[in-house]
């Protein structure tokens, strides 16, 4: 039993500094990008756009996704499509996007022309941009959101392997914090602080947690209240 | 310098307290951070709860703007962060008051002196999603608590930093994990710049 602890103390120790070094880039790349965004005057300054005007062959698709693909071929861009709400009459319009460039295209069905407004930001944006590039994407008018393209569906599955990643270190940071006599009682003490510091900022959601505790219990027959969707 | 007398010099000493203390005390932010993260990555959409009330006011002829935002705020005792100019129109004005955990919308009609109370209570989840995005590039907080939240969120960036900082020096000192921790610090060093590489130049 005592080899099994011990055992399972030496690779908790190893996991620890392997992962984290493992996701260091990615996790410099989120933390400075965070800050970025809740600073957005630090790297302040409009994008720059520059336009264009080019006529392409609508494709017969009835596949809205299908027919941005074949548009992009012929423009030549590359990116994630998203689409912005609903389509205009007469018009076909999306965007083309990648953390570093915005590809705007507009193609009016009359004419079969596409104008193109390319926008590029500095590197502050671009940061802003690799943040939130797969998660947040109802911010550009988007329902329901589908990944398209390869490289941010890789990103994705970063993104979930970096917060899955932390919340190992988290865990594996407790368990030595709390295994080691000698450490223990700061250990505690600075858990308490952070609880502390976290609870307070949580405020008034101690009914929150009953709320989710409720959800949770819900299913084995207490009535569910008015549930709206936000 | 061998393992063992750097392992006792003062700043490996120093950096062990501060990665161990300071990791520990910041861990349920990152909590908050790493769960909502995969809750956005997926797509959950947050799912309230809706309570509505309706309030009677005392509202003097005339107050408009700010003067009546406060004015309503303060009888109805809501705090937290406010949208809503207090622009009467159709006789109506509605005043948003966001709190983690609740966001409460207040439609006031000015002729009835009452206010319909739309409470929306979150889940803690959903709180830790609001977090998350807030302050965010778009919002300049006025209440204290955003403010506060945004010096904390600020601050967990910097100690995350100063952790990973503190990690690879006591890394760098143990010699004994030095090959296998290079193995995993190139591959994720590898796979970054690959996925950075699709996703920028590709």
């Amino acid at each position: 039993m005592k080899l099994a602890g011990s055992v399972f103390k030496k690779w908790n120790k190893k996991i620890h500094i392997y992962l984290g070094l493992f996701l260091i880039l990615f996790l410099w790349v989120f933390a400075v990008s965070g800050l970025f965004l809740n600073h957005p005057k630090w790297f302040g300054g409009q994008p720059n756009r520059v336009g264009s005007e080019t006529e392409v062959t609508m494709p017969d698709s009835d596949d809205q996704l299908a027919k941005a693909h074949d548009l992009m071929t012929q423009l030549d861009l590359s990116g994630e499509v998203i689409f912005r709400g609903t389509q205009r009459p007469g018009q076909f319009a999306f965007i083309a996007m990648k953390p570093n460039e915005r590809h705007f295209v507009n193609v009016t069905l009359e004419s079969n022309v596409a104008k193109i407004t390319r926008v590029t930001g500095n590197i502050g944006q671009m940061m802003g941009n690799l943040h939130t590039f797969s998660g947040v994407r109802p911010i550009w008018g988007e329902r329901p959101s589908v990944i398209d393209w390869l490289p941010t569906r890789l990103w994705s599955i970063s993104i979930d392997a970096l917060s899955i990643g932390v919340i190992l270190l988290v865990a594996s940071s407790l368990y030595m914090g709390f295994s080691q006599k000698e450490v223990r009682r700061g250990a505690v003490l600075s858990l308490i602080v952070g609880l502390g510091v976290c609870s307070f900022l949580f405020g008034d959601s101690s009914k929150s947690f009953a709320i989710s505790v409720r959800d949770y219990v819900q299913p084995f027959g207490l009535p569910r209240l008015n549930k709206t969707e936000y | 310098m061998n393992e063992s007398a750097a392992k006792r010099n003062g700043l490996y000493l120093w950096s062990r307290k501060i990665h161990l203390y300071l990791g520990i005390a910041i861990s349920p932010f990152l909590l908050v951070f790493a769960i909502s993260t995969l809750m956005l990555n997926h797509g959950v959409t947050p799912n309230p709860i809706e309570e509505s009330s309706v309030a009677s006011l005392e509202i003097e002829d005339g107050v408009e703007g700010p003067a009546l935002v406060s004015t309503v705020l303060d009888q109805l005792g809501l705090t937290g962060e406010v949208v809503g100019r207090g622009q009467i129109l159709d006789g109506k004005t509605v005043v948003r008051v966001s709190r983690p955990g609740k966001v409460t919308v207040v439609t006031v009609d000015i002729a009835a002196r009452e206010a319909q109370v739309k409470d929306r209570i979150f889940g803690l989840m959903d709180t830790m999603r609001y977090l998350h995005l807030n302050p965010g590039p778009h919002k300049s907080p006025t209440w204290t608590f955003s403010k506060l939240w945004g010096w904390v969120a600020d601050s967990t960036v910097y100690i995350t930093l100063l952790l990973t900082l503190t990690g690879v020096y006591m890394w760098v000192v143990l010699k004994s994990e030095r090959r296998a921790g290079l193995i995993a610090l190139g591959s994720g060093a590898f796979g970054f710049a690959i996925i950075l590489f699709t996703l920028l130049a590709l």
